[in-house]
Order: structure tokens, then C-alpha cells, then sequence
């Protein structure tokens, strides 16, 4: 069984644009086939926070902090621009985040 | 909550002269004070939110932007759309050094945090059909704006 897999959405406010890509984000991961993860929602100033706990963090607005967890930006999730492009992106860092947690 | 309910005639300033983001905050302030809508803060908490998470969005061939605040500076929810003469420059919500044009200004002003999401919801699925924001940008009244908006079917 593999372990289970911390993802974090972050928006300005953690309600609104986090809310949306998550929801896209957690479809990518069923359509993976994936079960075991968590997705938590929370504000940009929340993040810096997070980044001890978090496998891979989405975001709808750069973080500008320093960082060892990647993180990725998902703005096409909210405008539908170049939206199958990122599902293909998150889906690729999901595996890669994967095979290191197994590591 | 739908976004139509929240649209009123007097929140839609169509070929408005807007120079810059505070132009449009000043704008839709000015209203919403004066209908004791927000909170005396609510103009400076647009602006801060605004400059730390931008709202810029582009959209290809045209751009928008949706700039809100914490739920704690309303009073009365609505949702105010500016479509000015000339595009009013934001930054980017993506990449805040990006100068994004916006043709239509989305201003969010909501009181309960689910609402925040059904509300962008619908702006989604709006400004992700190009024909509905051309027209948008064309438009010349109120009437029709809200007219386009009545036409759009947000459960697509």
C-alpha cells in the first residue's frame, strides 16, 4: 500500500480559485486511478505553513517564498486556457512526487 | 445564489473612461458606500488585496479581471461588472509582473464563502465562452448586458 500523498491547494483567500482547481486536481487523480491522498485548501499566507507537511502544493498565484516542495501553478484550471495541457503537467508532478515518496 | 441575482443595473458601467485598478475600485466604492453595501474599508482592502494577490486573467484573445476582498468588509452582497472604454491594466494572478489588459472587470462582493465559489463559478463558465465576451465587449447599455447574462446557461 502506497503512502498516502499530502496535496495543498493555496488562492489569495483559500475559498474561491483554491476551491476550483482542487476540484479539477482531485479528478485528475481519479482519472489516475489514485485513492490514498488528501487535498487541503488553504490561503497563500497559509502556505509557508504547509510546506513541512505538504508532498506537492498547487497554487493560483505565485509564491515567491523559498521552497523544497514543488509547487505548481494552476491558473489554466480557472480560465480553461491550455486546461489539458496542465491536466497532463499536474499529472506528470504527481507521478514524479510519487515515485520519490517511495523512495 | 446565482450570479444574475447579484447583478443590478446600477453595480454596470458600460464604455466608463478608467484610467488604472483604482479608477475602477473608486468607482464601484463611490456606489456602494452611498447604498451602504461595504464597510468603510472595503475600498482599501481591495486595493491591498489586489496589489498582493493580483486578479488579472487572460483569456487568449481577451483578458478580465476579478478583484475581491474578505467577506468582512460587505455588508450586502453584489457583484459589480465594468467594461470600460479603453482596458484597465492589472497584474497577472498567475505572474504578477505580467501587465494583463482586462476587458471586462468582475468586482466580487460577497459576504458567505461558498458564494465566493458558485459565484466565480459562473464567471468561469462565462468568460470561458469567447462569443458571450465579445458580445459583452460590445455591448453599448446595461440592458444588454444583463440581457447576454440572462441567455448564458451557467449549469452547461
Amino acid at each position: 500500500m502506497s503512502k498516502r500523498l499530502n496535496i495543498f491547494v493555496a488562492c489569495g483567500s483559500g475559498i474561491a480559485t483554491s476551491t476550483v482547481a482542487a476540484d479539477k486536481i482531485e479528478e485528475v487523480l481519479k482519472e489516475k486511478g489514485l485513492k490514498n491522498y488528501k487535498i487541503n485548501k488553504i490561503s497563500m499566507t497559509e502556505l509557508q505553513g504547509a510546506l513541512s507537511s505538504a508532498d506537492v502544493i498547487f497554487t493560483t498565484n505565485k509564491y515567491r517564498g523559498e521552497h523544497d516542495v514543488p509547487i505548481m501553478s494552476v491558473v489554466p484550471f480557472i480560465t480553461g486556457i491550455g486546461e489539458q495541457k496542465k491536466v497532463e503537467e499536474v499529472s506528470t508532478l504527481i507521478d514524479q512526487v510519487l515515485e520519490e515518496k517511495e523512495d | 445564489m446565482k450570479l444574475l441575482e447579484l447583478i443590478e443595473e446600477d453595480y454596470i458601467w458600460v464604455d466608463e473612461k478608467l484610467n488604472n485598478e483604482k479608477d475602477v475600485f473608486k468607482k464601484v466604492n463611490e456606489k456602494a458606500r452611498t447604498d451602504n453595501k461595504v464597510k468603510e474599508t472595503f475600498f482599501e482592502a481591495l486595493c491591498a488585496r489586489e496589489n498582493e494577490f493580483p486578479t488579472g486573467l487572460n483569456l487568449g484573445q481577451y483578458a478580465i479581471a476579478i478583484p475581491h476582498t474578505d467577506s468582512e468588509h460587505v455588508l450586502s452582497e453584489f457583484v459589480a461588472i465594468l467594461i470600460p472604454e479603453k482596458n484597465v491594466t492589472f497584474q497577472g494572478m498567475e505572474d504578477p509582473e505580467e501587465e494583463i489588459h482586462a476587458d471586462i472587470i468582475f468586482v466580487m462582493a460577497l459576504k458567505e464563502s461558498n458564494h465566493h465559489l458558485t459565484i466565480l463559478r459562473e464567471i468561469m463558465s462565462l468568460i470561458q465562452n469567447e462569443e458571450i465576451i465579445q458580445e459583452l465587449i460590445e455591448v453599448k447599455n446595461k440592458k444588454e448586458i444583463i440581457q447576454i447574462l440572462e441567455r448564458v446557461d451557467f449549469n452547461e
